[in-house]
């Protein structure tokens, strides 16, 4: 789960994680052990956020035997609110992992960079993403401009060809040296997908 | 977006259009395409006079449904989107192509360098040159007087 500076500032840690993992997936009932996995901590801890946000009527749990599972409540009035705060913070990566994934082998490698992938980003800053492979802007844009409305801010996008992605990478591009020095948050393959292109 | 609230909006005036003003257009975006395609050039300016012929070519195709955009603080938006008006359907693609490349082009000129990839900059010109084929044949179709 990406970290955020907006939810930092206004939600402690564990709450942050529960209400990211199950507003940026409203449909999914989560296990209390696959949520604690999720969140890297363990299912003891959970239990009193999880217990304050189903009596509140943010979430709704259900039990099957002895599993306790839990979701989003989506008839909440305040549903759609937190829905659109989370997309538009934690739930970044998985809009964009859908937007390239319609693409298949098309996008080899996908990255977000810049303030947003250090998690340093202010609630209007834009997106920066890198996009390598043989999918152009042209092909990109519809879902570009409906991933732009769910987030509620730009994504601008440099699109490269594997070839001149190596051939900058090569000859020590200003830009793309300090874009592969600094942090990235991959949502179409990872590092070795990227030292791949670049022949490493 | 109506034409009647751009209207109200005063973002757009009713123009009536003629022959010579759109050869002009056309010799603008023809001499747009072959500058866009000089190999010796910056990738960044091939790339925003590629763009260039495409906002004309959108500007062809307003001036012959009967208007013209005002020109103010975000006219080139307001022309790639009434795109959609005029063209219908095979207009939103490249409404929404162009209105990318259209921010892209903006930090190009007023904010940074190197931000087009040579990528981009051939699939733009690409682009430019099928858009305005697809209004030649809008106008060809829709309004013959007007045909190149």
């Amino acid at each position: 789960m990406r970290s955020s500076a907006v939810l930092n500032a206004l939600f402690p840690q564990v709450r942050q994680g529960v209400l990211a993992a199950t507003f940026t997936q409203p449909d999914k009932w989560w296990y209390l052990s696959e949520l604690a996995g999720r969140l890297g901590t363990s299912p003891s801890s959970l239990q009193r956020e999880l217990s304050s946000l189903v009596a509140s009527g943010i979430l709704v749990h259900r039990r099957e035997g002895t599993r306790a599972y839990f979701k989003a409540e989506t008839k909440s009035r305040v549903f759609r609110d937190l829905q659109q705060l989370f997309e538009k913070t934690a739930g970044l990566a998985p809009i964009l992992e859908q937007m390239v994934k319609p693409f298949g082998n098309k996008i080899q490698c996908a990255f977000i960079y810049g303030s947003v992938a250090r998690s340093r980003e202010h609630a209007m800053s834009d997106v920066d993403m890198v996009v390598i492979g043989r999918a152009g802007l042209a092909d990109l844009s519809p879902a570009l401009r409906k991933a732009e409305e769910r987030l509620g801010r730009e994504v601008n996008v440099a699109v490269y060809s594997p070839e001149e992605f190596r051939e900058k990478v090569k000859s020590r591009d200003h830009f793309l040296t300090a874009v592969l020095r600094g942090r990235k948050q991959f949502v179409r393959g990872g590092q070795s997908d990227l030292d791949e292109i670049v022949g490493e | 977006m109506t034409w009647t609230k751009l209207l109200a909006s005063r973002d757009a005036q009713r123009h009536k259009t003629s022959k010579k003003e759109l050869d002009n257009m056309r010799a603008l975006i023809v001499r747009d395409l072959a500058d866009a395609a000089i190999v010796g050039l910056s990738a960044d300016r091939r790339f925003a006079t590629a763009y260039n012929a495409a906002l004309q070519a959108a500007n062809m195709a307003i001036a012959c449904a009967g208007y013209r955009i005002v020109s103010k603080v975000g006219h080139h938006r307001v022309s790639l989107e009434s795109t959609k008006l005029v063209l219908a359907k095979p207009g939103h693609k490249y409404a929404d192509y162009f209105e990318i490349c259209r921010r892209k082009r903006n930090t190009i000129d007023y904010t940074f360098s190197n931000v087009a990839t040579e990528t981009e900059a051939k699939e733009v010109l690409v682009q430019a040159a099928e858009f305005y084929n697809q209004v030649e044949e809008w106008i060809t179709k829709n309004h013959p007087a007007l045909k190149k």
